[in-house]
């Protein structure tokens, strides 16, 4: 928190910090169904932040949206950024060269509640780049795997080539991580193999396929807005967490990213200083005034 | 800032004959800044002046045109630049302004409670997280001092006696002004206020007791004849509140006041207490300065993305949560994509039981601009009336039916 403060008062509250991307990496493909999605390395230059809080990243040229981060705090010498090329600045950022500077401010937002999840069994729940944010997220868990119990990632993406991090599964594996994934289009091949459990449907339908201790699991959920409604709904439905113990980071075009601009008001929260990461407790009162999702 | 300090406490107060404020008004003017009610073919602005015989004086407006957080929250406002300076790197330059001491004078109770809602929010203190106040609304509002004027007459429009924004306030201002037959009543308000009053000591004198009273007593007779003046606009916040809080009012009811919305952003550019803003980058190019290439102004990819030595300003400008972009995201997700829900959403924030509690009072200050700008009958007591008579109803009329044209009086009160 503190550092928060130092950052945003050394820096001006408007006022980017330049960084220089070290690497750009082909994540999905620009013919998969969700577009071209690449990873941005960036230089971590001190930044201090948490899992599940995000950055306004300046395209110089093109302006500034907010990204969410999606690499852990502990991996102390970058900052990955896992971003699809959605509109105009997103656009330009995914034609920038490795060397090349981008302005970033913040941390902003809340980030996810770690320290009240020990012990606990942590569920993901997470729906196409809806990974991105859960992933700085579980690599923190994984990093201090013996203070938490079960970990289970349900993943949903819309073809197998729309799946993000495939190839760091195995390792999630590896530390105790039950992986479980879906696909709305199969494509033959992929249902056919057997490295995680999968199934070809919308990612609530794994919910079917675990089995868990609802007193003592916490689940978190990131994905399009649609997939969040029935998640949650899932999730005290079928498998019985109570509400505080559901978790969700929204996504809206925040403007300043510091509760000024009033673009992502929902109801009377900011997601930007209020969220991005909200209970279902809290969402069931924002959605009486307007749905969330 | 000074306002809680302040609380409760009795208020200091002086007394000023009519000429000495204006050797106050005229010594000001030519040492500092004085931003002042003109009229401006028949409107009254608050403009910079330098002779005070510009000044248009309280007997002869009720309010102006525009609030004066244009002077804090300008329309256009310029955050950062940046350059190219080789291949790869790129240099930030933050703009920062010097500030010079400015008296805002005629400031009208509503618009006061309107700055001090402002401070509230974009100072950082809804969230208690003052480290993080707006640098530039911060600059500008330090060197800002109050003076303001208590109505003595109301327009067809006003309403601040329904949303705690007049005629007279205990806090907000530095000085309040309130004229008496002979002379005028100086309330003091604030640590700046007191300075002020140091400063000019040598004009100002103490207030009698008569004065005090009379003060009083012309305050509770604005109040008292309020329905002459204005007689049909009210905001009836207690029940409009229930109905937007709980909340009571169904979609049909949105999609008609909707259906009325012609998107035209008017009742947030004029209202005391919005603050919602857009950022852009912008390319600065002698060419686009002198005018001829305005339409690449918001191209930015096309004008010199990649090419060398190009500037680029970075630039907020005023938004409107009624209009249909306010909250698209690239990708597809596109909250409320109808008037009627963009409605629910403006009137949320101005009457809801949430955000009152959030901000410490309702986000509307009954100026009654929004009332004179909608071209479409969304002004804030129409549909705060129309809530309650839906409450009444118990049965919303169908979608699309426009409620009864009031007669009313469009031009600026005089």
């Amino acid at each position: 928190m503190n550092e928060e403060r130092a950052f945003f008062d050394h820096n001006g509250l408007y006022t980017p910090t330049l960084l220089r991307v070290t690497a750009i990496e082909d994540e999905i493909p620009a013919e998969a169904v969700t577009g071209p999605i690449k990873n941005f390395v960036l230089e971590r230059n001190g930044i201090d932040f948490r899992p599940g809080q995000f950055a306004q990243v300046t395209v110089f040229g093109a302006g500034e949206v907010p990204i969410s981060l999606s690499s852990p705090p502990s991996l102390s010498d970058r900052i990955i950024l896992t971003v699809r090329a959605a509109g105009f600045v997103t656009g330009a950022l995914h034609q920038i060269r490795p060397g090349d500077v981008i302005g970033f401010r913040g941390p902003c937002g809340n980030g996810f509640p770690i320290e009240p999840c020990i012990g606990q069994d942590i569920l993901f729940v997470a729906g196409g780049i809806g990974l991105a944010p859960l992933r700085g997220l579980l690599w923190e868990l994984l990093f201090r795997r013996q203070d938490f119990g079960r970990i289970l990632l349900l993943y949903g993406a819309r073809t197998p080539r729309d799946l993000l991090y495939q190839y760091q599964i195995p390792e999630w594996q590896e530390k105790g991580v039950e992986v479980f994934q879906s696909v709305d289009v199969g494509d033959g091949v992929w249902e056919k193999r057997t490295e995680t459990p999968r199934k070809v449907g919308v990612v609530t339908t794994l919910f079917q396929e675990i089995k868990i201790d609802p007193q003592r699991t916490v689940a978190f959920v990131c994905g399009p807005p649609v997939m969040i409604r029935f998640a949650l709904l899932g999730l005290t439905r079928d498998l019985h967490i109570a509400p505080e113990r559901c978790f969700a980071t929204l996504e809206r075009h925040m403007k300043c990213g510091v509760g000024k601009c009033g673009h992502c008001i929902v109801a009377d929260k900011y997601v930007c200083m209020d969220g991005p990461v909200f209970s279902l407790a809290e969402l069931e009162k924002m959605a009486v005034i307007e749905e969330p999702w | 800032m000074e306002r809680k300090a302040e609380g409760t406490q009795r208020k200091e107060t002086r007394w000023v004959s009519t000429t000495d404020l204006q050797k106050i008004l005229e010594n000001w003017a030519e040492k500092g800044v004085l931003v002042a009610p003109t009229k401006v073919n028949g409107e009254v602005l608050f403009q910079r002046i330098r002779d005070i015989r510009e000044i248009c004086w309280d007997e002869d407006y009720v309010n102006s045109l525009v609030p004066p957080k244009e002077f804090v929250l300008p329309n256009e406002e310029r955050l950062l630049s940046y350059r190219r300076t080789d291949d790869q790197n790129w240099v930030v330059e933050v703009c920062s302004e010097e500030n010079q001491e400015t008296i805002l004078f005629g400031v009208r109770s509503c618009d006061v409670a309107g700055l001090a809602y402002l401070d509230r929010f974009l100072l950082g203190e809804m969230f208690s997280r003052p480290d993080l106040a707006d640098p530039q609304y911060k600059a500008k509002r330090e060197k800002f001092i109050l003076i303001s004027i208590v109505c003595q007459k109301a327009a067809p429009t006003c309403m601040c006696v329904c949303c705690d924004g007049g005629p007279a306030l205990t806090e907000g201002f530095d000085w309040q002004l309130t004229r008496l037959t002979d002379g005028w009543l100086v309330e003091i308000g604030s640590e700046k206020g007191e300075k002020l009053a140091t400063g000019f000591h040598y004009l100002l004198q103490p207030a009698t007791d008569e004065a005090i009273k009379e003060q009083k007593e012309r305050v509770a007779t604005i109040i008292r004849t309020f329905d002459q003046y204005s007689p049909d606009e009210r905001v009836p916040t207690m029940a409009a509140g229930r109905m937007v809080s709980r909340p009571l009012l169904k979609e049909e009811f949105w999609s008609r006041i909707g259906s009325r919305c012609v998107e035209c952003g008017g009742c947030a550019f004029i209202c005391p207490t919005c603050f919602c803003f857009n950022v852009v980058d912008r390319p600065l190019s002698p060419s686009l300065q002198e005018g001829d290439a305005n339409e690449l102004a918001f191209c930015p990819l096309l004008v010199g993305f990649n090419g060398k030595g190009a500037d680029y300003e970075r630039v907020r400008y005023r938004d409107c949560c009624m209009l249909q972009g306010f909250v698209r995201q690239a990708g597809g997700i596109y909250p409320r994509r109808t008037t009627g829900e963009r409605c629910k959403t403006r009137f949320f924030h101005k009457l809801s039981w949430q955000f009152l509690g959030r901000m410490n009072r309702l986000g509307c200050t009954g100026c009654g601009r929004c009332l004179r700008t909608c071209l479409g009958e969304v002004g804030i007591s129409r549909v705060a009336t129309e809530m309650t008579e839906a409450l009444a109803e118990k049965k919303l009329a169908p979608a699309g039916v426009t409620a009864p044209k009031r007669e009313h009086q469009r031009g600026h009160p005089k």
